[in-house]
């Protein structure tokens, strides 16, 4: 049977923070937390690096523009140029709006692909919920995982490790496969 | 928790202050006695007097938005905003050349030059607005912004700093009826109106439903500006040193990237509406400003005032960074500026956009006066609201 890895238990938010740090001192590198509401200060703890998602959504949003901008350009200059009110065929002033529009556009796709794809959603079934006591993380529990795809991934260090940091009801949680 | 008030005292020369202020005052009294008959003084004279002026509405904008909020980020921050404020007794003054030479300024008088080979009763369109643009009700108009910004001014400061030695938290409840009251609506239309009065109506032929606001997006971004330089000075100077972080910054580089956005937005708008109805009296304003150098000076704006801050502020990273923010901050008042020299001066050279002596006096004489009236306000009280409750959460304040 493949591992997913390890749950532990903490009752409190502050417990959870502490915990992470710790692990995260300890040289994990694979590991989560999960809790019933986001925790201030969870992606120091973690020492989680900022998201990349903002430069995906500034790159979405300059090829919008300039995706707006030239189809406008090729509509009214190129294929089917109009006169509008004796205005010059490439009156560049009246494309501000649709280019606008377009960047936001495609940078709301970036921003919601671009965070499903970090995310790695969709997902319908995830290892820790193997665990029947880990519904419990939705209410009233704050449980941190640390996964066997670690480097310093060894089943009994990392349950002892657990245990030392006040972790409660340490499961070994097995893979989907 | 409490602070020592004199630990967070700006020390600075009183004498230097008012010396600095005299000489502003002088250059501008000999500035208008040379140049009394002249309509380039007047209107360099109104360029430099709006844009100082700007700084404190900006100014009167944020203290109302901050009390209102309750905001707790910018309590660090916030006696900067209400010293700048108590330069308005000052600029009052200071608005006496406008009345004084309106005929050179604005054509909507029969007594302007332009009167001497035209006639004024032919020109219908001013003759339309006439009820609203005579001498009178200009005059009275002013004497109403300026009794609202005045009284504005005085009851914040005095209460907040009253607050500083007595403790008495009621004074932060009434600052924030204060702010929460009509009053905002009618500092809100008074900004606008002064844009109306004092800088749309100098082409009389000419308006946009979008200045009132044109004006209030300048406004502000100005004075965040000077409040960002205001800041990093201060913490070169070994002041606010535990007080003012670079979270504050962050908070400030922000806004700065928002309102250059809001900016770039309504100027745009203005334009937008203007060239797609192609109008004649609304157009010549913008072809006014799309000739020989003014044109330059068109381009410089967008590229200066929107594309340039944008791409730079745009990034988390130089909204942290202090020096590049203060660098950023003095680049935003210069085009600030560029934009009311552009509004206010093709009126006066059609041609060529035109830098001369007066400009330069009025520029300096203004920035002496307020320098150096900042800086001994500054002194009067200390630099923090010692005893405002919510003071440790804004120094300890993060960004998530």
């Amino acid at each position: 049977m493949n591992t997913y890895g390890i749950i532990a238990k903490f009752d409190t938010p502050v417990a959870l923070v502490h915990a992470a740090e710790k692990v995260r001192n300890a040289g994990f590198k694979d590991f989560d937390c999960h809790s019933p509401f986001p925790i201030h200060g969870m992606d120091d703890a973690m020492g989680l690096k900022r998201s990349k998602l903002g430069y995906v959504i500034g790159a979405m949003g300059l090829t919008g523009a300039l995706f707006g901008f030239g189809l406008q350009t090729w509509i009214h200059s190129i294929a089917y140029p109009m006169n509008i009110s004796g205005k010059p065929f490439f009156a560049y002033p009246a494309y501000a709006i649709i280019t606008f529009e377009l960047m936001v556009l495609f940078s709301a796709f970036g921003a919601v692909f671009g965070m499903m794809y970090f995310n790695r959603i969709p997902r319908f079934h995830h290892p820790v919920f193997y665990s029947d006591k880990f519904s419990r993380v939705t209410s009233d529990a704050f449980y941190v995982s640390i996964e066997s795809s670690d480097p310093k991934y060894n089943a009994q260090e990392v349950k002892l490790f657990l245990k030392q940091i006040g972790g409660t009801e340490i499961e070994v949680l097995r893979d989907e496969n | 928790m409490k602070l020592d008030s004199k630990t967070y005292h700006y020390s600075s020369k009183k004498s230097t202050n008012l010396i600095l202020m005299f000489a502003g005052a002088a250059l501008l009294d000999i500035a208008w006695f040379v140049g009394f008959q002249s309509k380039e003084f007047y209107f360099s004279y109104l360029t430099s007097y709006f844009f100082w002026l700007s700084i404190i509405l900006g100014a009167m904008f944020f203290t109302f938005v901050h009390h209102a909020f309750s905001a707790t980020w910018s309590v660090a921050i916030r006696r900067v905003m209400e010293n700048t404020l108590m330069l308005m007794p000052v600029f009052t003054i200071l608005f006496f050349p406008i009345i004084a030479g309106m005929e050179m300024l604005f054509k909507w008088l029969p007594d302007h030059s332009y009167w001497l080979t035209h006639s004024f009763e032919a020109d219908h369109l001013i003759q339309h607005k006439l009820p609203f643009l005579n001498k009178q009700f200009f005059t009275q108009r002013a004497v109403a912004y300026f009794s609202l910004w005045n009284v504005i001014a005085f009851y914040i400061y005095f209460t907040s700093t009253k607050h500083d030695t007595t403790g008495d938290h009621n004074a932060l409840k009434s600052l924030k009826n204060f702010t929460m009251s009509p009053m905002g609506v009618l500092l809100f239309a008074s900004i606008s109106f002064a844009g109306l009065d004092w800088l749309m109506s100098l082409d009389p032929h000419w308006y946009s439903t979008m200045y009132g606001v044109y004006t209030f997006a300048g406004s502000f971004l100005a004075f965040l500006a000077f409040l960002t330089f205001t800041l990093a000075r201060l913490k070169d100077q070994g002041y606010l040193k535990d007080i003012v972080s670079e979270e504050h910054f962050h908070d400030l580089g922000k806004y700065l990237f928002a309102f250059t956005v809001f900016y770039c937005y309504i100027a745009g708008a203005q334009f937008y509406f203007i060239w797609y109805a192609n109008i004649p009296e609304e157009t010549i304003w913008y072809l006014h400003r799309w000739v020989g150098s003014w044109k330059t000076i068109s381009i410089l704006l967008i590229v200066g005032k929107f594309v340039i801050p944008f791409f730079i502020l745009v990034f988390r990273g130089s909204k942290r960074n202090i020096r590049l923010l203060q660098f950023m901050s003095i680049w935003i008042l210069f085009m600030h500026y560029i934009d009311i020299n552009f509004i206010v001066m093709p009126t006066l050279h059609h041609q060529n956009f035109h830098f001369g002596i007066y400009d330069i006096a009025s520029m300096l004489g203004f920035a002496a006066i307020f320098i150096g009236g900042f800086r001994y306000i500054m002194s009067r009280s200390p630099l923090v609201p010692v005893n405002d409750p919510e003071l440790v959460h804004s120094i300890n304040h993060r960004n998530h």
